[in-house]
């Protein structure tokens, strides 16, 4: 095994660990921010989801790019990862318009239903 | 395109794995790239079901998915308050006939301060919200409000605890912290203190999944929920699409943490074992490690979609 003397590997360790417990401080104030930014815009749908989205989306890429060390990986993770991400959301996008773009009225079968039996 | 490893003795060892091609490594991201399609088909349905969710599917007044055509000049009322009486605020209601009896009054009493009475006349409203103060109780006239799905912090469509949860994503979070110290000691060499960062995230994760059981166990049979939540005053999964799409998502990322956790324990088991894991040999831990964090990332934005949207 490869033993380091103390002091060395107790500088080392703690160069070591320094990323994640940035990563991770920087986690808790972005779920503190998270969390008070849905309190305060919650009646404001478009600001509340584009806000949201954005503060999740760096969460989780903060949670990629250190815990899951995807800024020491090679191309090949990436080639692999992203095809699939891309897909899926390609995926949604396009079923999206087939479900939620279509004229809905809920008062329109029942007026239809009226007028049928013309009460 | 491969990448050689440097020599076993090399100080820069331990952190060169990293962007190494073996067949473990390609094996898990592989996996991981499966359960990003798994996930956003989830994610993905979940939108579109709310996208095209009819702008009166929910209420305050109504269960989900009721036709509220015949039902658009009524109004509810809104229990707050069952007074130091709850029987008496409860046989005004029986007394009045907007109840099916004495069983569902008593439940309603339960859900106060979100009691909701629905399917009433201005007139009669006004009447009952008399007689509820009469009986030392208080009550208010709450106007049909319908909504496409159930906004977070509606106390009357959602029963979804946002403050609870938030603390469990926290949680989660800081699970994932102990688990890269975990393979950052063992990439030094640091056996005990890897095994007790393993530990550490075994019992941080292991509390995420007992809070998520609490909260199921919540939401499906200790509280009460207004009839705009759940006709039975049970958030079950069949009482909505809300509801089954949230049990769908939370339940099978929390089957996900449950695999992790027992993951996490054997490598832990094996981590005890003298020369189980070395600075050189640690691939299982970074491969739980891996389907750890990815745990954690879905999570966050499954918190997001579901909880606070």
């Amino acid at each position: 095994m490869n033993h380091a003397p103390d002091a060395v590997a107790g500088v080392d360790h703690d160069e070591h660990r320094s990323p994640y417990l940035r990563a991770w401080a920087a986690l808790a104030v972005l779920t503190l921010v998270e969390y008070f930014y849905a309190s305060i815009f919650r009646d404001v749908l478009g600001v509340l989801v584009i806000g949201l989205v954005f503060w999740a989306a760096v969460k989780a890429g903060l949670v990629g790019w250190f815990f899951m060390h995807l800024n020491q990986e090679r191309a090949w993770v990436y080639l692999l990862i992203g095809p699939a991400c891309l897909l899926a959301v390609l995926l949604v996008l396009a079923v999206y318009p087939d479900v939620a773009m279509q004229p809905v009225d809920g008062e329109a079968p029942n007026a239809a239903q009226a007028l049928k039996t013309g009460s | 395109m491969t990448t050689l490893a440097p020599p076993l003795n090399s100080p820069s060892r331990s952190s060169a794995t990293v962007g190494l091609v073996t067949p473990g490594k390609f094996a898990i991201w592989l996996f991981l790239a499966t359960e990003v399609m798994f996930f956003t088909g989830l994610i993905g349905s979940y939108i579109v079901f709310r996208a095209g969710s009819s702008p009166r599917a929910y209420s305050n007044l109504y269960p989900p998915a009721t036709d509220l055509s015949r039902t658009r000049d009524t109004v509810g009322i809104v229990i707050e308050d069952a007074g130091p009486d709850p029987d008496k605020v409860a046989f005004e209601l029986v007394d009045a006939h907007v109840v099916g009896g004495a069983e569902e009054a008593k439940r309603l009493m339960d859900t106060a301060p979100h009691g909701v009475v629905g399917g009433l006349t201005n007139d009669k409203a006004a009447d009952l919200v008399h007689k509820i103060e009469v009986a030392s109780g208080h009550a208010r006239i709450e106007p049909l409000k319908t909504q496409k799905w159930p906004l977070p912090y509606d106390d009357l469509t959602n029963p979804l605890a946002i403050n609870l949860t938030a603390a469990n994503t926290f949680v989660l979070i800081c699970s994932s912290v102990t688990m890269a110290l975990a393979l950052a000691a063992i990439r030094q060499g640091k056996r005990l203190k890897s095994s007790m960062y393993l530990l550490a995230t075994i019992v941080i994760g292991s509390l995420f999944v007992g809070v998520q059981v609490y909260e199921y166990n919540s939401l499906m049979f200790v509280h009460h929920y207004p009839v705009g939540i759940s006709p039975t005053g049970h958030f079950r999964p069949d009482v909505s699409l809300f509801a089954s799409c949230f049990f769908t998502m939370t339940g099978f990322h929390g089957a996900h943490v449950t695999a992790g956790v027992i993951a996490l324990i054997l490598i832990f088991l094996r981590s005890l074992v003298l020369g189980g894991y070395s600075a050189q040999n640690h691939a299982p831990i970074e491969m739980v490690g891996l389907y750890w964090h990815f745990v954690d990332l879905v999570w966050i934005i499954l918190f997001t979609i579901v909880y606070l949207i």
